[in-house]
Order: C-alpha cells, then structure tokens, then sequence
C-alpha cells in the first residue's frame, strides 16, 4: 500500500518517495480549493508558461484550482522522480496530451491527468501509457444529443434502456470510459467516439472498430468518486495492481488497492 | 454568423465580452464535453454537418475559427 506518508503535511508540501514497481499504475485525487497557504507552495512550483496560461483563464475560481492542479502534478511527479516540482518540465505530445520532458528516469514514468468543479485525478504508471478521466455530473446536460453523436450503438442502447433515474449517471459512467480510453491512445477527441464502445467495461474490454490501436486490448476501471463525479482509468492488457490515494489533509475517497486480473 | 456564435459561447463566458480571434479553450471553462455541445450547436445552428475528420479542436479554438468551419463545410 502506499504513500509511506502524506505528500503534503500542513502548510508545506513535502517530497515523500514514493515507488513505482512496473505493472502498478497509482491514482490519486486531489481538491483543489486548498488553504491559501498550501495553494502558495503549490503555485511556486509552476513554470513561467504555466503561469502564463493561469493568467489568461477569466475565473478567478477556475485560474485557482488550475493552479492548485499543476502543482498537485507537479508534487505527485517529483515525489516519485525525486525532483525538485519546480524543475520538472512538462509539454503537451501530439492532441495534448501532457508528458515529462525532464531526464532524471522520466522516460519511465507515465501520467495523465483530469480535473473538473474542484477535484482533479491523476494516474501515473512506469512504461505504460495510461488514460484517466472525471467529470462533474450536471443533471441538466444535453445528454441525448451528445450521446447521439459520440456513443457506440450498443452503448447508445444501453442508455436508452436505462430507467431515467439512471440515465444520467449511466451517460457520465460512460462518457468518462470513453475519454479515458481516447486519452490513452493519446488521440482524445481526434478519436472517432462513436467507432469504439466501452459498454462492456469494465468485465469486457474496449471494443475498437477504429484503425486504432491494435495490439492488446485495452481495459477500463470505474473509480469510485460518489455521486457527484464519474471517473475512469484505462488501461492496456490486465494484471495491473492499482493502487489509490488523495493527497494529505482530505479524506480519501477510493478504495485502497484493486488487482486488475 | 459570427453574433449568433458568440451568443451562444455568451452561456460559457459570462461577464467576458469575447473577441473574434479569442482562444475559447484558454480562457479555462471549455472541456471536451463542452466542446461537443460547440460541435452540436454548429450543426444544428447552421445546418452542417462536422465529420470526424473535422473534430479538431482549433476548428473550434475561436469565433473565426468556427465561421471559417461553417463556410467551409457550407460550400
């Protein structure tokens, strides 16, 4: 089980090592409205450009828990290089995807990333691309019309045949599989939505119709966020060991430890 | 063309007044859920219709990004 100890203890975030065997991915949550002072220590370890990025962002709450979410990643990233946060360097791949550009063993390491309404979710394996996703539930999205664009006919059905008090969460279980699996291709909405189908998940793997990806199946995990967000990870093969944690100072809401078999 | 846009982007940034060539995904808000609802009102609002071809995000980063897509896929 992990983390040893708390990455962040009070007001000062700190540098706990944290090992990651291969075959292991790490999940990890976050709020994002933290005490000012946490929220100061976070922000020191951003970079010029994502300061840059921060400023541009028109909400004050939004530029706030942008913020707050980088340096969670960039916390979470250098616990486990054991690199100074500030020093780590991040870019965006091909679609956006963020990945380390810093040398120090950063070729073996591997995260992704969401966030959404004060929450982010971070996941992060050895050599293996992986994909996570969460979104905040609004009851009054125009669920039908977007299910109609971007979900498989079978997922599409599925949601469809749903009694209406569930509908609602059965479309965010499924979008969040959908953009977890896209993210860990590395294709996010360049991948066509409508041309796979997670409705399976997380017993059966992804169904892929597209060119994309050949080779071994892929498989999504549902993570368990309450009522409010849906969450998912994907992950290629089986077999993994996933493990769950939220930084220090808030409850942990996950399950402490899954074998994906 | 262009009001019509920025009257519905208007629901996402309120008490912003957007400019033509602003990009909408750095203001923060936009996520790729919301960028769906973006490629939902374009083809319902103009009568087009956005292959997955065109599912780029810079088709939508911008108002003139967005017209530019509109009259590309009308003509």
């Amino acid at each position: 089980m992990f983390p040893p100890t708390p990455i962040c203890s009070g007001e000062s975030p700190g540098l706990a090592a944290i090992a990651l065997p291969e075959g292991h991915v790490h999940v990890w949550k976050a709020v994002l409205d933290v005490p000012a002072p946490v929220w100061l220590n976070l922000r020191q370890t951003l970079s010029a450009a994502e300061l840059a990025r921060a400023d541009k962002i028109i909400s004050d709450r939004h530029r706030r828990h942008f913020i707050a979410g980088r340096g969670w990643l960039r916390l979470l990233l250098g616990s486990y290089l054991q690199t100074a946060p500030a020093r780590i360097r991040l870019a965006g791949a091909a679609h956006g995807k963020p990945c380390l550009v810093t040398a120090n063993g950063a070729g073996s390491l591997r995260f992704n990333l969401s966030h959404a309404h004060g929450l982010a979710v971070y996941a992060l394996a050895r050599t293996a691309e992986i994909g996570i996703d969460l979104e905040y539930v609004r009851p009054d999205f125009p669920m039908d019309t977007i299910a109609g664009r971007c979900f498989a006919p079978a997922e599409l059905e599925a949601l469809r045949a749903a009694p209406l008090s569930r509908q609602t969460a059965l479309f965010y279980r499924t979008w969040v599989r959908k953009e977890a699996y896209a993210k860990a291709v590395g294709l996010g909405l360049a991948l066509p939505f409508r041309r796979f189908d997670v409705s399976g998940a997380p017993a059966r793997p992804v169904k892929d119709d597209s060119a994309w990806p050949a080779g071994e199946p892929w498989h999504i995990v549902d993570l368990e966020t309450g009522a409010e967000y849906a969450a998912a990870l994907a992950v290629p093969g089986r077999g993994w060991r996933i493990s769950y944690g939220s930084t220090a100072g808030f409850s942990p809401a996950f399950p402490t430890s899954s074998i994906l078999t | 063309m262009k009001e019509k846009i920025r009257a519905f982007l208007s629901r996402f940034f309120k008490n912003h007044s957007l400019l033509d060539d602003e990009d909408i995904f750095a203001l923060g808000f936009v996520n790729s859920m919301l960028a769906m609802q973006l490629v939902q009102f374009v083809e319902s609002e103009f009568g087009i219709t956005v292959e997955d071809a065109d599912l780029d995000l810079d088709n939508f980063r911008s108002i003139n990004a967005m017209e530019a897509l509109i009259v590309r896929k009308s003509s």
